[in-house]
């Protein structure tokens, strides 16, 4: 069994807590007893930042660690107290007041009105409800692009009928379960919803699986390295495609659903894997290649510069140490090579725009690979 | 329409140039050839006199009767409109307007003509006809019975009127009385197209002696007609006239090739081989018809094409063919009963259904059926009814599985892992574990499942497909890929075949060949026609 299959049998669906004596011995560890109501697991990260500081401190701070916010942990709605928006014949508010926000929809007559428990996004922001037992994706959602509301990104096709399916996509339990899945960390329990133990946004354990194992034994054996988890730095690129596409879409996911044109330039191990070279055992290409996932995501493209010339430098040229499989230099430039070769593409509501993963030599009006 | 083309010819002939060409001359000309049913040339010398003389109002209103005639609409709308530019509220070459657009197919912009021509006489029964016409074909069903209902009362005798009341009242779904007046159309009229319609609507309304009668009626009048020998084909099949029906169908095949209803029977009563194959590709070629969009047609289609599927084995094509009527609340015991038969994967024909099976056929059809029509609680619970009166029915927990996996993935699993209690070497039940756990990125426990299935049924793609998958996700990508490639020789129109092959070459280098079969499963997949991805 490799790496890739170690980390995917301990995807948080099929974690298996240990008893409580173990996080108990974590607890005493670190140094510190949770408050009343303070769920254990924020323990873990705090018990790798002895020894992982750096990463520790970051990560929380990146969009993947802020995946999901918990009212009164939202700057977004704390910083637009109200919001509105008319779609059609229904009319949408968010409205914030003391912490606690509320989403609104009516259609002049009747209003249905949800308080928000669960904020998915950092930045463009989707709100999850609770409507008599169901759960719906809001129909409308917020974008700095337009420090504003409008349709859902892929809602576009939704033409609600009635005053409670305006409220949104009505989600199946897999939906909800693929959500706090992705958005945040224990929220999956043996293919169950547990929103009792989930913790918001993207932590260690919801990547770095058997965490706990590590955690005790280098506390039972006084600090040494043992039992670490499995280094998803050595996947291999098809392998980090697969894993990060569990949230990202996987190649195969929007192969199989059809998700074809533009709407797909989101679903970047799809885009990627799709370039000419894309190597899946080639590791100047790869998710990790160019993303630090413990960092925001590096917003200067000459940063993926040297990333490029790994493979596209002229013989010679490059720092890095010879590699097989040069590949063609680039005739027009050195540097901003993402600019030309992954082409920014804005999606069909005008919305968001993302840096197309499908690296290729992008020709002027040329229609976008599918 | 000759009178009314002549009337506007004279009370509109305007000053023709009295120099070169006789525009007159060329006018009565091309209304003898008009006459005489030569459009062609009529067609033309119109056009001459127009070149001459732009402004001659009669010359457009009588080309565009030619053009028309000729089933260029689109031309003779715009000469009428010309016409109507120089002689505004001409209630002819309004009606001829009207009647142009509802011969090219827009019902809507005929139903404008016909609603103002209305308007200024109320009295008038073939514009009230027409425009009833038009708002049945827009499904301003409701509008056209309002119209109708008055007149018809007050004048049984005029056919056209029972016809377009008739099909108003079928639009409306009230089949019994529309039939009573279609037959009537049929009887006093003597109508071919009645006597079809009649035989039809009384075949799906069950009143067989009247379908038969009204169908051997109709092939008297004219014996190469297609659908009435079906009705009969399809009377003897109820009747249990096997050799009759048969011989019915064949004589609809061949009059016309592309009866796939008739095609469908054959292909449901005959032995497996190709004729259900081609069964299928008919229902294809009828769908890229878009024949189907009449709802009728649609059901019958459908129908026949879940039938169809069962018999090829495609248990799970059949029911998506069957939840369209799910979807749309449609219900009949006939349906549920073959529904729970598709659902509990038996290959029986609909014939043959023992009596003692249909009670357990009808308990899972109505439990499936209530599924997808999305009463999901309801459906547990006729489930749980169900899986007690029946506990050791095979697939009865694999059709509960199937349904919830799109869903409710973990209850999916539940379910099929109680199929195997009930039957351990269900290869089904087996793949579908394998498969669910695949998808949760849980290759390990897929494996045990996935072998179990391709020593049951090696020769079903699916197990081969299960088996690779599960051996390249847990690190033995050599034999995976030897799988994986098995399967794509047994199916290589399967995008997952190629969507597993592309990740087994990718893990072992092969680049080029990963590429390759990437391409092909996505040349092999149907981009989604609404391309939701939540966010």
């Amino acid at each position: 069994m490799n790496a890739w299959k170690a980390s995917a049998s301990l995807h948080p669906r099929h974690c298996r807590w240990q008893t409580l004596s173990v996080v108990a011995i974590i607890l005493f560890w670190v140094g510190s007893v949770p408050a009343a109501g303070q769920v254990a697991p924020q323990n873990f990260s705090s018990a790798c930042a002895r020894c992982h500081p750096k990463e520790a401190a970051s990560e929380p701070t990146t969009p993947m660690g802020r995946a999901l916010e918990l009212p009164g942990a939202n700057p977004t709605l704390a910083s637009h107290p109200k919001l509105t928006v008319r779609k059609g014949p229904y009319t949408y508010t968010v409205q914030t007041e003391e912490n606690k926000s509320v989403y609104s929809v009516t259609d002049g007559i009747h209003t249905i009105a949800i308080p928000i428990r669960w904020s998915f996004g950092e930045g463009a922001q989707t709100w999850l409800l609770e409507h008599n037992g169901e759960y719906y994706e809001s129909l409308v959602s917020y974008y700095p692009s337009i420090d504003g509301l409008d349709i859902t990104t892929g809602d576009g096709s939704l033409k609600p009928d009635t005053l409670e399916a305006a409220i949104g996509r009505k989600l199946s339990n897999n939906d909800v379960t693929a959500c706090f899945d992705c958005h945040a960390t224990k929220a999956v329990s043996n293919g169950q919803l547990s929103l009792a133990t989930l913790e918001p946004g993207v932590r260690c354990e919801h990547c770095h699986t058997g965490l706990e194992n590590h955690l005790v034994s280098q506390i039972q054996s006084g600090g040494d390295i043992v039992s670490a988890p499995p280094s998803l730095g050595r996947l291999n690129p098809e392998e980090i495609s697969r894993f990060c596409g569990q949230c990202h879409r996987t190649w195969e996911l929007v192969a199989r659903r059809g998700w074809r044109g533009v709407i797909n330039a989101r679903f970047q191990p799809y885009r990627l894997a799709n370039s000419k070279c894309f190597d899946g055992t080639d590791h100047r290409i790869g998710c990790l290649a160019c993303h630090d996932p413990h960092q925001t995501v590096v917003r200067d493209d000459t940063f993926y510069d040297p990333k490029c010339l790994a493979c596209h430098a002229a013989s010679g040229s490059s720092s890095l140490p010879p590699r097989p499989a040069r590949a063609k230099v680039c005739p027009v430039a050195k540097s901003n090579c993402v600019t030309c070769h992954m082409p920014k593409v804005r999606l069909p509501n005008g919305l968001m725009t993302f840096y197309d993963h499908q690296i290729r030599v992008a020709k002027p009006n040329e229609p976008y690979p599918n | 329409m000759g009178a009314v083309c002549l009337l506007i010819a004279c009370l509109s002939w305007v000053r023709l140039a009295a120099q070169g060409p006789d525009p007159q001359q060329i006018f009565q000309e091309a209304a003898q050839a008009q006459q005489r049913g030569d459009f062609a040339l009529a067609a033309s010398k119109y056009l001459d006199v127009i070149r001459l003389d732009p402004n001659v109002v009669a010359a457009h209103a009588n080309l565009g009767v030619v053009l028309v005639s000729l089933g260029r609409f689109d031309e003779g709308i715009a000469e009428y409109q010309i016409a109507l530019s120089e002689a505004p509220g001409s209630s002819p070459l309004r009606l001829n307007l009207g009647l142009a657009y509802y011969k090219k197919g827009d019902f809507s912009g005929a139903a404008a003509e016909f609603a103002s021509l209305h308007k200024e006489d109320p009295g008038n029964l073939r514009v009230v006809t027409l425009l009833a016409n038009c708002q049945v074909q827009v499904g301003l069903v409701g509008q056209a019975l309002a119209l109708l209902k008055p007149l018809a009362e007050d004048n049984p005798d005029n056919l056209d009127l029972e016809w377009a009341f008739g099909n108003a009242l079928i639009r409306a779904g009230e089949s019994p009385e529309g039939l009573k007046r279609i037959q009537k159309v049929a009887e006093r009229g003597h109508n071919l197209e009645a006597y079809q319609l009649a035989a039809d609507l009384a075949l799906g309304l069950a009143q067989y002696d009247q379908a038969r009668e009204q169908a051997k009626t109709a092939i008297q009048m004219n014996p190469d007609l297609a659908r009435p020998h079906l009705v009969l084909a399809m009377m003897d099949d109820f009747a249990g006239n096997e050799k009759g029906a048969e011989i019915e169908y064949h004589k609809a095949l061949e009059i016309d090739p592309k009866v796939f209803q008739a095609r469908i029977q054959l292909a449901n009563t005959s032995p497996i081989d190709r004729q259900v194959e081609k069964a299928l590709q008919t229902v294809d070629g009828y769908r890229s018809l878009q024949a189907s969009s009449q709802l009728h047609n649609e059901q019958v289609l459908r129908y026949h094409e879940a039938l169809v599927l069962a018999r090829l084995g495609r248990f799970q094509d059949a029911l998506q063919a069957f939840a369209w009527f799910a979807s749309k609340k449609i219900s009949a015991p006939e349906l549920i009963e073959q529904i729970g038969r598709v659902g509990l994967r038996r290959t029986v024909p609909p014939k043959y259904i023992r009596e003692k099976d249909k009670s357990l056929f009808m308990a899972a059809g109505s439990a499936a059926f209530r599924y997808m029509a999305g009463q999901e609680s309801e459906a547990r619970e006729l489930f749980h009814k169900l899986f007690q009166q029946f506990p050791n029915a095979p697939n009865a927990h694999l059709l509960y599985g199937h349904l919830l996996y799109g869903r409710e993935s973990e209850l999916a699993i539940q379910e099929f892992q109680q199929e195997l209690k009930i039957a351990p070497s269900n290869a089904d039940a087996n793949m579908m574990l394998a498969w669910a756990y695949l998808m949760q990125n849980d290759p390990s426990a897929a494996l045990s499942y996935a072998k179990k299935a391709e020593q049951e049924a090696p020769e079903l793609p699916v197990s081969q497909l299960v088996l690779g998958r599960s051996l390249v996700e847990t690190g033995d990508a050599e034999n995976g890929t030897h799988y994986l490639e098995k399967a794509a020789q047994l199916d290589p129109g399967n995008p997952e075949i190629h969507i597993g092959l592309a990740q087994a070459y990718s893990e072992t280098g092969r680049k080029e060949d990963a590429r390759h079969e990437r391409m092909e499963s996505l040349r092999l997949t149907t981009p989604a026609a609404l391309p939701v991805a939540n966010p």
